[in-house]
C-alpha cells in the first residue's frame, strides 16, 4: 500500500510531476503493482545479494579518442547559445 | 509474405531489379500502413538509394551478400544517423541522432534495404503495442487485435507483407510475443551475442536485439548478419554464424517441458502445444518432464529489475540537451519535472515510479536486492534443467492476441510476459515459432529455449518443426506486397 504522501515524495524523487494526474487512480495502480511485486518477499533463497549483470564485462583499452563535434552534440538542443546548451533558470526564460 | 530465399532468387535470377522490388514494398506501405500503423517513418529516399547501389553492384557482376537488397523494418529504438529515432515517445518525437547503432552499421554494410522505422510500445514498455505515442499498430491477421509488443510495428510489417524481415528488441519478450501474435518466427539471442550500442536502453541487463522473420532460416540469416563482437558495447561477445550449423533435425534430442507452464495456458494454446509436443516426439525427440518452481517469481523479479534499470536509464531525459522540453516552468527543478511528465506517456511514468520506489533507501533490500537474489536462483534452475535436456519447450504467450483497447490493468498486462521474461533474466537464447491458430484464426506461438549461445540448436528445432508441419502455420495475412 502506498499513501498519497508517499506518492508525492516518490514523484519528486523520480523527477516527475503530479500535475494533471488522477492521483487516486495512480495510488491504486502503484499499490496493485507493489502487491504483485511483493511476491518476491515470499521466496526463500540462499543466494548472494550482488547485482547480476547477466554476463562478464569486456572492458576496452583506455585510449583517449576525439570527442564528437560540438555541432553534432548541439544538433538536437531546443535552445543553444554559441557552444552551450541553454537551461532555464526561472519563469520560462533563458539562463 | 515472402522469405529471404524467395527474394534472393528473384534478385539474383534477374527477374526484377532491386529498385522495382523496393518500389513495390514502398507502394504497399503507402497503401496498407494507414490500416496497420506498422511504420512510424517511411525512409523512401534511403531505401531507393541503397536499391540503386545494389542494382549497380549486380550489373557489375559483384557477389551479393545474403541480405543485399532485401527490404526490412527497423524498430524505432535503434538509432540511425540523420534519420528520426523516436522510441515511439513524445519525448523523442523530433530527435535526429548523430551516430549509428552498431546493428544498423552491420545491416548497411550488407546493403539491406530499410523501408522504414517500426512502431513500438513507448520506450519498449508494453506487451501489446498500445503505449506508442503514435497510436497502436494492428495485427494483420485481424485489424481489431493487437500485434503484440513491444516490437509491434516490425511484426505487423512482416506479417502484413510490408517487409521481408524486421529487427526488434527483447527485454522481457518483445521480439517473441509479437512474433507469436502475428504468426512469425522471432529470435531472442543470448545476452551479449548482438551489440546494444546505439539501441535506446530500457533494461540494460536484459535488452537484446533480435530478428522477426517469416521462417527459421530467415531468422538465422539475419542473426548472422548482426551477430558480431563490438568493442563499443562492453557486454558484447558475438558468436559463431548459425546458418551453416542448421540441421533441421531434433532426432535424439531431449526436449524438456516444465509442468508449471501448463497451469497458465489458455485452452487453445494448451491444445496447440500438446499437438506440437507429439510432433516433436514423432520427429525423434525425447520429451522430458521437468519442474520449474521459480516460475511463480519470475514476473515480479523481472518487473522489479527492469523498472529499476528503466528509472536509471531514462533519468537522462531532462529536456536540457535534446528531446522534448516544456514551455514554461517556475525554476530548473520544475522545468525538468514538467518536461518529463509531459514528455513520457502514462506507462513509462508508472514504470519510472516503480523503479524509483524499489531503488529507494527504505525498500532497496526488500525489492531490488531480493530480486537480484531470485534472478540468480532462476538462472540456477535453468542450469539444472539443461543438465537433463537439450532444449526447453513451452508456449510463448499463454493466450492469443488481445483485442485492441481491452482495458487491461497494468498487472494484467504484465502477465503477458509470464512465459518469456525468465529467459531474459537468465540471458538465454529462445525462439518463438508458429504452431497453430485459435478459433478466431489468430496465431499461436511455441517457444524453444536453449543454453547460452546455442542459437543453432533452437533454430534447428524450429526449422525441423516448420518442415514437419510443411509451413501449415505460416499463413499469409492477405495484406502487403504482391509480386
Amino acid at each position: 500500500m502506498i499513501t498519497h504522501d508517499e506518492l508525492i515524495k516518490l514523484t519528486r524523487l523520480a523527477k516527475l510531476s503530479l500535475d494533471g494526474e488522477d492521483t487516486d487512480a495512480l495510488v491504486a495502480d502503484i499499490t496493485s503493482i507493489l502487491e504483485f511485486a511483493n511476491t518476491v518477499s515470499e521466496a526463500v533463497v540462499d543466494m548472494p545479494k550482488e547485482e547480476d549483470s547477466n554476463g562478464a564485462y569486456n572492458l576496452r583499452e583506455d585510449v583517449v579518442e576525439p570527442s564528437s563535434p560540438i555541432e553534432d552534440i548541439l544538433l538536437n538542443a531546443a535552445e543553444k547559445q554559441d557552444t552551450y546548451f541553454v537551461a532555464r533558470k526561472k519563469g520560462g526564460t533563458g539562463a | 509474405m515472402m522469405t529471404i530465399k524467395e527474394i534472393r532468387k528473384r534478385l539474383d535470377g534477374g527477374e526484377m531489379s532491386c529498385r522495382e522490388l523496393t518500389t513495390a514494398y514502398l507502394d504497399a506501405v503507402k497503401r496498407d500502413n494507414p490500416a496497420l500503423n506498422a511504420y512510424i517513418l517511411l525512409t523512401e529516399e534511403e531505401a531507393l538509394r541503397v536499391a540503386d547501389a545494389v542494382d549497380a553492384r549486380r550489373a557489375k557482376g559483384e557477389m551479393l551478400s545474403p541480405l543485399e537488397g532485401v527490404p526490412f523494418a527497423l524498430k524505432d529504438c535503434v538509432t540511425t544517423k540523420g534519420i528520426a529515432t523516436t522510441c515511439a515517445s513524445k519525448m523523442l518525437a523530433d530527435y535526429i541522432p548523430f551516430f549509428d547503432a552498431f546493428i544498423w552499421e552491420k545491416l548497411r554494410e550488407q546493403n539491406a534495404v530499410m523501408i522504414g522505422k517500426g512502431n513500438m510500445d513507448e520506450f519498449a514498455m508494453g506487451s501489446t503495442g498500445e503505449t506508442s505515442y503514435f497510436g497502436p499498430a494492428s495485427n494483420p491477421h485481424n485489424l481489431d487485435y493487437v500485434p503484440g509488443g513491444s516490437s509491434s510495428g516490425v511484426a505487423a510489417a512482416v506479417a502484413g507483407g510490408l517487409a521481408v524481415f524486421g529487427i526488434g528488441s527483447d527485454t522481457g519478450g518483445s521480439v517473441r510475443i509479437p512474433a507469436a501474435f502475428c504468426g512469425l518466427v522471432g529470435l531472442k539471442p543470448t545476452y551479449g551475442a548482438v551489440s546494444r550500442r546505439g539501441v535506446i536502453a530500457y533494461g540494460s541487463s536484459l535488452d537484446q536485439i533480435g530478428p522477426i522473420a517469416a521462417c527459421a532460416e530467415d531468422a538465422a540469416l539475419v542473426f548472422d548478419a548482426i551477430n558480431a563482437k563490438d568493442p563499443g558495447d562492453m557486454t558484447s561477445v558475438g558468436s559463431e554464424p548459425v546458418t551453416p550449423k542448421l540441421t533441421g533435425s531434433v532426432a535424439g534430442m531431449k526436449i524438456g517441458m516444465a509442468k508449471e507452464f501448463f497451469e497458465v495456458m489458455s485452452p487453445p494454446v494448451r491444445e496447440a502445444i500438446e499437438r506440437s509436443v507429439k510432433l516433436f516426439e514423432k520427429m525423434g525427440a525425447e520429451i522430458v518432464s521437468l519442474d520449474f518452481p521459480m516460475l511463480r517469481y519470475t514476473l515480479s523479479t523481472y518487473y522489479i529489475i527492469a523498472c529499476a534499470e528503466a528509472a536509471s536509464n531514462l533519468g537522462k531525459f531532462d529536456g536540457l540537451r535534446y528531446g522534448y522540453r516544456t514551455d514554461a516552468a517556475a525554476d530548473l527543478d520544475d522545468f525538468i519535472c514538467r518536461t518529463r511528465t509531459e514528455g513520457f506517456g502514462q506507462e513509462v511514468r508508472r514504470r519510472i515510479l516503480l523503479g524509483t520506489y524499489v531503488l529507494s533507501a527504505g525498500y532497496y533490500d526488500a525489492y531490488y536486492n531480493k530480486a537480484q537474489q531470485l534472478r540468480r536462483a532462476i538462472k540456477g534452475e535453468f542450469a539444472k534443467m539443461f543438465k537433463e535436456c537439450d532444449l526447453l519447450l513451452g508456449p510463448t504467450v499463454a493466450t492469443t492476441a488481445l483485442k485492441k483497447g481491452s482495458g487491461l490493468t497494468p498487472v494484467e498486462m504484465y502477465q503477458t510476459d509470464i512465459c518469456t521474461s525468465s529467459v531474459n533474466l537468465a540471458g538465454l537464447p529462445a525462439v518463438s515459432v508458429p504452431c497453430g491458430f485459435d478459433e478466431k484464426g489468430l496465431p499461436i506461438g511455441l517457444q524453444l529455449v536453449g543454453p547460452h549461445f546455442k542459437e543453432d540448436r533452437v533454430l534447428s528445432a524450429a526449422l525441423a518443426f516448420e518442415r514437419e508441419t510443411a509451413g501449415e502455420y505460416l499463413r499469409a495475412s492477405g495484406m502487403g506486397v504482391k509480386l
